[in-house]
């Protein structure tokens, strides 16, 4: 396997479409066992039928692979970036690379979480950019639409054949990207309740608080939607001058809320804000990791001089989360 | 056990009105110091006279009282507006309470009082270590049954001092039920939204309210308050009715800075959500933090 790309101290990020599992392994055992044979910590979050496969394949090399289901490796964009860092935290050793082998979920997702993995692929160029982890995302092409798989030459700059590197042409600057993929979040009814502009953090999360228990939310759910929206519009009130409007709505299954702020001069919200979790020190952008780890989705939408959050909250149906 | 505050009301000694009657049932003399100091200078500006019945053991003069105040900027002039009695003149020449006769004096000090112009006579009694059997305390509780009686016209105020290591538990019990309030220590935080509290058995603070970003410096400050704190530290959150994740950093950034001295910082109380912030961010893993048991909402 060539090594020009796993000596960098950077992240190095790669696509592997596979249509059988013999061309899974052409990629993965030799980038898995190359890892444990230089004593790197290696993970493979994949699906339970490719870790079988990796496992018979390593033989004894298979008891220092650390494993992971890939659906419960972070269920949503956010936590999956979590759980990356995570991992390298826990395993980090210095001066030494680690390898990821790192298959997303693409059944049975709608088309918005669909949208929100392919931006979250491509975000990871940046997000991670100064880890020094090597991560290989395969993508089954029995189980993946045409349009996802094409995605994934988009998302990654280069893309795997077995042992060989090819640069993806198509790939595209992650933020370019995430701009034009995906549907924007949805816009408020005239009907949804509506406050502000205000530049009153707590007067927002108050009338949150009280629509969220209009529309039957309770105990921890209730405070956990006051939590995401009171810490999503911290976020956007932090800018001098800032004052954003709520409008919350409710949709099956979700309290559907939507913040509004005309940017102050110089003020924008990068498309790859609040991914990563909070650090020791703080910084500005914690508040809305937190958002977007307690909403089922949080969308940034940028429109000319004003930014739109739209959140999406377990509402009083969502029963996976009761 | 008895609780400092059981079921009575609380009122924080800032707030005393004439009229209250309130107990304080204290096993810190830091606590009894600086509710003293604020008995004190609650009745300078009210002005209200003073009168201390002291106990066995007790102040014998204004600059022994002041001393145990502890007042970080120099004792106030009670001159002319301060009585000790001593524990010679609470009780019979047998060293028994009289109820009856304190009261009369108690009667006769308001009127004086009043006569000189003052607002209301303010006691601060001490008579818990007069007790030493049971006949003691029941003729302390027939003085405070007639206390009681006599606030109805709001012509005084009083607090009971009952030191927790030195009374009986039964009879403490029985002597803070015979009080419709128990006093606190003013607020080291009260603004509309937010009241911080220092709590000191064990030592730490009440937090109730909202935190967030207008209220960090608040919760900053308080949390200084206890920095000195010699052992662990008890943060009291069952009011907490939001708190933001800038707050809560604050409360891992302290608990940190507490396992350096080699010290614990528990938050008991918690709302369960807060509890799941807290581990989904992995700040349960924080130094110096322990989590106690969750509060429901």
């Amino acid at each position: 396997m060539p090594t020009d790309h796993a000596d960098g101290t950077g992240f190095v990020h790669h696509a592997c479409l596979y249509g059988s599992d013999e061309e899974f392994l052409a990629t993965a055992l030799p980038f898995v066992r190359d890892g444990l044979v230089a004593g790197e910590p290696v993970l493979a979050a994949t699906t339970p039928a490719n870790i079988e496969l990796l496992r018979d394949a390593l033989g004894e090399r298979a008891h220092a692979l650390d494993t992971a289901e890939t659906a419960y490796f972070g269920r949503r964009p956010v936590e999956r970036v979590s759980a990356f860092l995570r991992y390298h935290d826990r395993r980090a050793r210095p001066g030494r690379r680690m390898r990821m082998l790192a298959e997303p979920m693409w059944g049975g997702r709608s088309a918005r979480q669909v949208a929100e993995w392919k931006r979250m692929e491509s975000g990871l160029n940046v997000l991670l950019a100064e880890l020094p982890v090597w991560m290989i995302c395969p993508y089954d092409t029995r189980a993946v639409s045409a349009d996802v798989a094409a995605a994934a030459c988009v998302t990654h700059p280069v893309r795997m054949d077995g042992e060989r590197a090819h640069p993806c042409a198509r790939y595209t600057d992650p933020l370019a990207y995430a701009a034009a993929i995906g549907p924007p979040p949805d816009t408020a009814p005239a009907t949804a309740a509506r406050m502000g502009p205000t530049a009153d953090a707590s007067a927002v999360r108050l009338f949150a608080r009280e629509r969220a228990a209009v529309a039957g939310l309770t105990g921890e759910r209730l405070a956990l939607a006051e939590f995401a929206v009171a810490e999503a519009a911290g976020y956007l009130l932090a800018a001098d001058g800032a004052r954003v409007a709520l409008r919350i709505w409710e949709v099956p299954g979700a309290l559907a809320c939507e913040l509004l702020r005309d940017d102050p001069h110089g003020a924008s919200v990068p498309a790859f804000a609040g991914f990563l979790p909070p650090a020791e020190a703080p910084d500005p952008e914690d508040g809305l990791w937190l958002a977007r780890t307690l909403s089922e989705s949080l969308e940034v939408c940028a429109e000319g001089p004003r930014t739109r959050l739209g959140l999406r909250l377990a509402g009083l149906r969502d029963a996976e989360c009761g | 056990m008895v609780h400092p505050h059981g079921g009575r009301r609380r009122v924080h000694v800032g707030d005393l009105r004439p009229g209250d009657h309130a107990c304080l049932l204290f096993d810190s003399d830091e606590e009894r110091a600086l509710l003293l100091g604020g008995f004190l200078l609650g009745g300078l500006d009210a002005k209200d006279k003073i009168l201390y019945l002291a106990g066995e053991g007790g102040p014998t003069g204004h600059e022994a009282l002041l001393d145990r105040c502890r007042f970080p900027a120099g004792p106030p002039d009670l001159s002319g507006r301060l009585e000790i009695v001593g524990p010679e003149e609470d009780s019979s020449g047998r060293g028994e309470l009289e109820p009856a006769a304190l009261l009369e004096r108690l009667r006769a000090a308001a009127d004086r009082s009043r006569r000189e112009g003052y607002r209301t006579l303010r006691i601060a009694a001490d008579l818990g270590t007069l007790l030493r059997n049971g006949r003691d305390v029941h003729r302390l509780l027939r003085y405070e049954a007639l206390l009681a009686a006599e606030f109805v016209d709001d012509e005084a105020l009083a607090v009971c001092q009952y030191d927790l290591r030195r009374c009986d538990p039964a009879a403490l019990d029985a002597l803070a039920a015979a009080h419709p309030r128990s006093v606190e220590v003013d607020p080291l935080v009260r603004t509309a939204d937010l009241v911080v509290v220092r709590t000191f058995s064990p030592p730490g603070l009440r937090i109730e309210g909202a935190v967030d970003a207008g209220s960090h410096g608040h919760l900053r400050e308080a949390l200084q308050s206890v920095a000195a704190v010699r052992g662990d530290v008890r943060l009291e959150m069952s009011r907490v009715e939001f708190l933001d994740l800038g707050g809560l950093r604050l409360l891992m950034t302290f608990a940190r800075a507490r396992a350096a001295r080699h010290y614990a910082v528990e938050l008991t109380g918690l709302l369960p959500h807060l509890l799941r912030v807290i581990t989904l961010i992995g700040w349960d893993r924080t130094p110096g933090l322990r989590l106690g048991a969750a509060h429901a909402y």
